[in-house]
């Protein structure tokens, strides 16, 4: 028998974002632009996940989509990004940048079935970071993974490391009840012992604490209203374990799973719930409404809008008092009315717009008196004089004509031509192509 | 002078988790390192500037505890009160009785058990009572670990500890729920989890039944219309009751709380009259409860009850080591300097020796605690044990690992036995593992 050789296999760091995520923004949004690719304060989600997991120095993501219309696009931009790896120096501390790899599959329709197939493509080789596609984050990754694998030494068990934000870290506007879990974490060993999803069916909202967990654990950290960003730090038993349990869709299935199974498997979860930093998800209009608030109010530190993820240029003018970025070109005259607003390039702003907490894209074209607060306008828009929008998403090369008024919630798909004076009526979406009014 | 704080004892406690020991003597005078144990509680208060103490005892005790001050020097005043032990009395029907004791200018109310011996400085536990604001403040500690093996029959029973959950960070009381009390699964309400901060759930800590309470809080729990009136446990129900009300919403018409008290007009008069430098004064009798703010005092010191036979065990056993930790700035010594020890006895330094005990030659006593007044005859062999008052041990006794409150008038050798009943004892036998105390005469 030969001896055996020490295989020392370099630890690449890996991270897994899932693109096809499981909440859609719904069809206006989706059509033209897959999710991962919506802009956020102008900038496309995918690249500031991109942009920071290079930051930490991970070494390869794999970024995992269904294979549906957006998949070209997508894998056109993870092109794109590569390439614009070679031409600008890195400061990094890996020489080779990110590696990113586009994986599709036909019928993934979850979490699950995405690690069912990573198990079986084989592509996942030890510990890995696992995002979502729509989470914005600046936490620190690498100290995460550090922490995660001192675990994993001491205990074999210990599979994996959810990442939740404490109280300090996240103001609850942008905290959805369905973002938002009640945890207990043995206070001594960051052992979660148990995990219940706040909002949706809920039946009672009291707490039962099984009196077994606290002779045994010791003392217990309650968490009531723990955000959840979707970050999570996998181990290799992870994906093994979502192949061997076909019912289990979403992480949540998989901690519930473990930690009733705990007797038989022999697993732990560890869980971190974070004070400082910042981790938001983007997972409906109204989360990436308020996460775009967060990044335009410089949270998000240092993945700021004015400095372009792609080009790492400044591209924006920005002045801090009212939180304003505005693109040279635009047309933008500063008025005392206008907080919080991201103006891209082209765009022709009037001064007598009202604007608040609004992202508009390239070459739009406000009015006198429009008014719009909270809402993400794309490229192209024109909107006529007093207009009002409020929450709303309006689409590519929509016109809106006089005296509309968008009630909240709004979603006005590319294209649209919403008629004058028409009053819409709350979370309407309309449709593109045909005008619907 | 406006008193600040008062302080009441409770003693009237019959002692139900160690009935053995508790059959002639009262819970709060069973000796504890030749001291009765009351005077533990009453030496912590007069530390902390307290003169006067009132004290809650049962029938029949008062002419004895009142007599505690001179025997041991103490240097409070005693204002004894009887409550009858007719009905199986909880705690909260003790404070009932003394309701009337409580002056009404105090603005704190201390109440501790007669059990309780710590070295807590309780002039702290005040400070942060008042500084924060609070209105009941409890002090708890990490569950004390006890490695010694109480003697008498080996008993299974499991007592389970107290489980309290605070705010961690600010050591807000958020619930509290005492050992025995609960089974499976503890219950946290909705209301109590909006509070949305981290709350640490700990099982490891218990309530050290020292409570400081506001005048008004105190004032709630006598009266007889508020939901304490039912209740006959301070620990267990009334305690659980005032943390659970932080979080229910009781929306009162009056912001000022005046319900009944004090009639609108006349409050405006008054404002009107003083400038409105007019604060309306809680002593008044509140049958709803305003949200209290609760909080606990975290002792990481030492601080244990003595009212099971294993807690009792242990600090006897332990007493010589703790107790100027306990006990300090008095004059009271160990080793007894009335007590006869003669020459020829071997008594190791570890020992504590009561006033007026006469120590015969050739003994040997090891690591052993002996009361006031004991006679030990020569040739007794005397280790791990603890000897009541008044106490005789006849020569040649062989002892071990026991707990001896009754003269022991035959030689044999007793290990690992509580004896509480001279009679009990026969010559030459040997006893492991027994209580030997008075059966009850049903007759």
């Amino acid at each position: 028998m030969a001896p055996k050789a020490e295989i020392h296999e370099e630890q690449v760091l890996q991270a897994v974002i899932l693109a096809q995520c499981e909440q859609d923004y719904g069809d206006p949004v989706t059509q033209d632009v897959p999710k991962v690719l919506a802009p956020l304060a102008n900038t496309p989600l995918l690249e500031y996940s991109l942009e920071w997991l290079e930051r930490c120095g991970v070494e390869e993501a794999i970024v995992y989509c269904r294979a549906d219309t957006h998949l070209e696009t997508i894998r056109e931009h993870c092109r794109a990004f590569m390439t614009r790896r070679g031409d600008t120096t890195p400061a990094t501390t890996h020489p080779g940048g990110l590696r990113v790899n586009v994986v599709a599959s036909e019928d993934c329709h979850s979490l699950g079935d995405a690690m069912r197939d990573l198990y079986a493509k084989s592509l996942l080789k030890g510990d890995f970071i696992l995002l979502q596609g729509d989470t914005v984050t600046t936490l620190d990754l690498p100290a995460l993974v550090t922490e995660h694998r001192e675990s994993r030494a001491a205990d074999r068990n210990a599979i994996m490391t959810c990442v939740y934000m404490g109280e300090g870290g996240k103001v609850g506007t942008t905290a959805e009840k369905t973002t938002t879990a009640t945890l207990l974490v043995s206070a001594s060993t960051n052992k979660l012992l148990l995990h219940r999803r706040r909002g949706g069916r809920s039946t009672s909202s009291r707490l039962s604490v099984p009196t077994e967990l606290l002779q045994g654990a010791g003392d217990i950290l309650a968490y009531p209203a723990a955000y959840d960003p979707s970050v999570t730090i996998c181990s290799e038993v992870v994906p093994s374990l979502f192949s061997d349990n076909f019912d289990y869709s979403t992480l949540d299935s998989l901690v519930r799973g473990v930690i009733e199974q705990e007797e038989l498997l022999g697993y732990t979860i560890k869980c971190r719930v974070l004070e400082g930093g910042y981790a938001g998800r983007a997972a409906s209009i109204n989360s990436l409404i308020g996460v775009s608030g967060e990044v335009v109010g410089r949270q998000a530190y240092p993945l700021v809008p004015e400095v372009s993820q792609t080009s790492h240029r400044v591209r924006y003018h920005h002045d801090a008092f009212t939180h304003t970025y505005w693109d040279p070109s635009a047309k933008f005259p500063k008025g005392s009315m206008v907080t919080g607003v991201v103006v891209g390039a082209g765009t022709e702003v009037s001064p007598t717009a009202h604007l608040q907490n609004t992202t508009l894209g390239d070459h739009c074209t406000l009015g006198d008196g429009v008014v719009v607060r909270e809402s993400v306008v794309m490229t192209g828009v024109c909107v006529k004089a007093a207009s009002k929008l409020e929450q709303c998403w309006v689409g590519d090369n929509v016109v809106l004509g006089e005296g509309v008024v968008v009630a909240p919630g709004c979603v006005i798909g590319a294209g649209g031509h919403p008629g004058g004076s028409r009053r819409s009526r709350p979370r309407h979406q309309a449709l593109c192509a045909a005008p619907p009014w | 002078m406006r008193q600040e704080a008062q302080a009441i004892v409770l003693a009237a406690g019959p002692g139900m988790r160690m009935t053995s020991l508790t059959s002639h003597t009262p819970k709060c005078l069973l000796p504890l390192g030749t001291l009765p144990m009351l005077c533990y509680p009453l030496h912590l208060l007069q530390q902390a500037g307290f003169s006067e103490v009132s004290v809650v005892v049962s029938e029949g005790q008062e002419q004895r505890v009142g007599k505690m001050v001179e025997q041991y020097g103490l240097k409070v005043d005693l204002d004894v009160a009887v409550v009858s032990t007719a009905h199986d009395p909880g705690t909260a029907d003790s404070l009932r009785q003394i309701a009337s004791k409580i002056k009404r200018s105090v603005e704190e109310v201390v109440v501790i058990s007669s059990d309780l011996v710590t070295d807590v400085a309780l002039q702290d536990v005040l400070d942060q009572h008042r500084s924060r604001g609070a209105d009941l403040t409890m002090l708890t500690s990490p569950t004390p670990s006890l490695q010694t093996t109480p003697p008498g029959p080996k008993s299974k029973t499991h007592l389970n500890s107290d489980i309290i959950c605070t705010e961690a960070g600010s050591g807000r009381l958020v619930y509290a729920v005492a050992g025995g009390d609960y089974d499976e699964c503890v219950t946290l309400q909705s209301s109590l989890l909006n509070c949305a901060a981290p709350l640490l759930l700990s099982a490891s800590t218990q309530d050290a039944h020292l409570y400081v309470m506001k005048r008004w809080l105190f004032d709630y729990v006598l009266n007889k219309e508020s939901p304490c009136a039912d209740m006959g446990s301070l620990k267990a129900e009334i305690l659980p009751h005032i943390v659970s009300c932080q979080f229910t919403d009781h929306s009162s018409n009056d912001k000022l709380g005046l319900s009944g008290a004090v009639e609108r007009e006349e409050w405006d008069d008054l404002v009107k009259k003083y400038n409105s430098s007019v604060v309306p004064s809680r002593h008044h009798s509140l049958a709803h409860l305003q949200p209290p703010v609760c909080l606990t005092f975290h002792h990481p010191g030492l601080c244990v009850r003595a009212n099971t036979l294993h807690t009792y065990w242990h600090l006897n056993r332990k007493i010589n080591e703790l107790f100027n930790q306990v006990y300090p700035n008095s004059e009271w010594q160990l080793r007894h300097p009335t007590a006869v020890i003669i020459e020829r006895a071997q008594v190791s330094e570890d020992s504590v020796v009561g006033g007026g005990t006469m120590v015969c030659e050739k003994t040997n006593i090891a690591s052993s605690v002996v009361g006031k007044h004991c006679r030990i005859n020569p040739l007794v062999r005397l280790s791990s044990s603890v000897l009541g008052d008044h106490v005789t041990l006849a020569s040649g006794c062989v002892i071990e690992n026991s707990l001896i409150l009754a003269s022991v008038e035959r030689k044999c050798v007793i290990k690992n036995c509580i004896v509480t009943d001279s009679n009990k004892i026969e010559e030459g036998k040997t006893y492991s593992g027994e209580v030997l105390e008075a059966t009850q005469d049903f007759a």
